[in-house]
């Protein structure tokens, strides 16, 4: 179970997570949805260790989080930046001797369900099939959090849909966490079990998206849309 | 053990340009200057060359861990998103360009003493002395090495940290540390406290540094020089402190 508890982040001058009281369930599907700019990525960050709180604390199973936390989290970036010298396979292996969790064999199946030719160098393959390698990075892992940063961002539609597809039987929600963040909200929207609506680093609602289609008869992109206005 | 060897693997792939490029460099200058001093008819020379471009090692070491660190700063999350400790990821660099630098050393090692045999056939180097001169060679620019090359991956990670705070001031608040941890070195080590802490334990220590070369001879005499052991001590302790230091702020302050 992820917490965070009256957590605050400041950049300088700017204000990226405001007074953040949130806790998130085990084994569900997350979509983490707001505008550019929202805190969003600080967010996940933190989740995986990679950022501090200027205020307040963020625990997984009640043990603060810190940059080794990376033992019990997977995180995809939505940069795309890759050891360019690696080809795909030597960056397979390359995680699989960093992270004792990593299934190598399932890495390969996902690369060849994306059908990423292993053989190349990375830097070498399009911006689409380097975001392919990352998702097979990620979801490779056995871990019980996944985070994953944009992991349609540079995906033509056709593959988009083919991979959101493909990404429920990578995942095992029995034992895992998966956190999404995207602005393709529309075309993960099926997968979605929860979502958390977040502006100007603040959380504006948790909510089940069976709830939402349920009780309010609203698609995601429109509870979210009240939810802003709401705020304003 | 594995995660070790992967990561030990993946540093030496990213500074490997660097080190094959500072192969060459000795190379090609020990062949130049060779087919030079056979032109200039100047004996020695290359032996001489060999000896500055080994000395020059003493700033290999950093400036490869400045080059690896630069690299890792473009994609930190990469790097950090590790469950290994900050002393495993700054130590495979720095063990890595250790290794790199002997690589590098031994190269021009070989090359000085090939160019020195052929420009000087009938000279019978004094095997010993030059062996020990080796080792008191390899010890500076060792010793000198580690210590610049610890306190570059020092200051690099504290303008990581600053960076978040002040961002672009960062770089500026650097120099100054820079300036001001020196200039309070210096200082210390001049204090009565400094000289207790660092100015004791004698020994006297086998020193190559009287050498004489001529056209006809080449003579490397020793003789004994008292040596602090408290100094290398206290620079040991210093520099481990240093590295944990930098580990942990790795560990915990760096943010991405």
């Amino acid at each position: 179970m992820i917490t965070f508890e009256n957590v605050s982040k400041r950049y300088l001058t700017k204000r990226a997570l405001s007074d953040v009281n949130v806790t998130i369930p085990e084994g569900k599907l997350i979509g983490l949805v707001g505008s550019n700019g929202s805190g969003k990525s600080t967010f996940m960050k933190m989740i995986a260790g990679l950022v501090g709180p200027t205020e307040g604390n963020v625990t997984i199973d009640e043990v603060p989080v810190t940059r080794r936390t990376a033992d019990k989290v997977a995180y995809l970036s939505e940069l795309d930046e890759y050891y360019s010298f690696y080809s795909v396979k030597e960056t397979i292996s390359f995680f699989a001797s960093q992270f004792a969790d990593f299934n190598t064999e399932k890495a390969f199946e996902i690369l060849d369900f994306m059908e990423v030719d292993r053989e190349q160098k990375v830097k070498h393959l399009s911006k689409g099939n380097r975001g392919r390698v990352k998702i097979a990075l990620t979801l490779a892992r056995d871990v019980p959090i996944i985070l994953m940063d944009e992991p349609l961002s540079g995906l033509d539609p056709m593959v988009r849909d083919s991979i959101v597809k493909g990404l429920l039987s990578f995942i095992d929600l029995e034992k895992q966490t998966v956190i999404i963040t995207t602005h393709e909200v529309a075309e993960i929207e099926p997968l979605l079990e929860m979502v958390i609506a977040i502006r100007n680093g603040k959380v504006l609602a948790l909510e089940d998206v069976e709830t939402i289609r349920e009780r309010d008869g609203m698609r995601i992109v429109d509870w979210l849309k009240k939810q802003y206005q709401a705020e304003a | 053990m594995m995660n070790w060897s992967g990561l030990f693997r993946k540093e030496f792939r990213v500074t490997r340009t660097f080190l094959f490029a500072v192969i060459a460099f000795d190379i090609v200058m020990m062949i130049g200057i060779f087919v030079a001093s056979e032109r200039w008819e100047v004996p020695y020379l290359t032996a001489i060359v060999g000896g500055v471009l080994a000395f020059m090692h003493m700033f290999f070491l950093p400036i490869y861990l400045l080059i690896s660190l630069n690299s890792e700063g473009r994609k930190l999350h990469l790097w950090l998103h590790n469950p290994q400790s900050g002393s495993r990821l700054i130590g495979a660099k720095v063990l890595n360009g250790l290794l790199a630098l002997l690589i590098s050393l031994v190269v021009v090692s070989v090359l000085s003493l090939i160019a020195f045999n052929l420009e000087t056939a009938d000279i019978v180097l004094p095997i010993d002395n030059v062996w020990l001169l080796g080792a008191y060679v390899l010890a500076v620019i060792l010793a000198g090495a580690l210590t610049m090359g610890i306190w570059v991956t020092f200051y690099w990670t504290a303008y990581q940290v600053l960076k978040t705070y002040i961002g672009r001031w960062a770089l500026l608040v650097v120099l100054v540390l820079i300036g001001l941890i020196s200039w309070f070195g210096g200082w210390f080590s001049g204090t009565r406290a400094g000289e207790a802490l660092m100015d004791w334990g004698y020994v006297q220590f086998p020193s190559p540094l009287s050498m004489e070369v001529t056209q006809e001879a080449f003579e490397i005499s020793t003789s004994t020089v008292p040596f602090p052991i408290g100094n290398v001590i206290f620079d040991t302790i210093l520099l481990v402190v240093i590295f944990f230091v930098t580990s942990w702020l790795l560990d915990r302050k760096v943010e991405v």
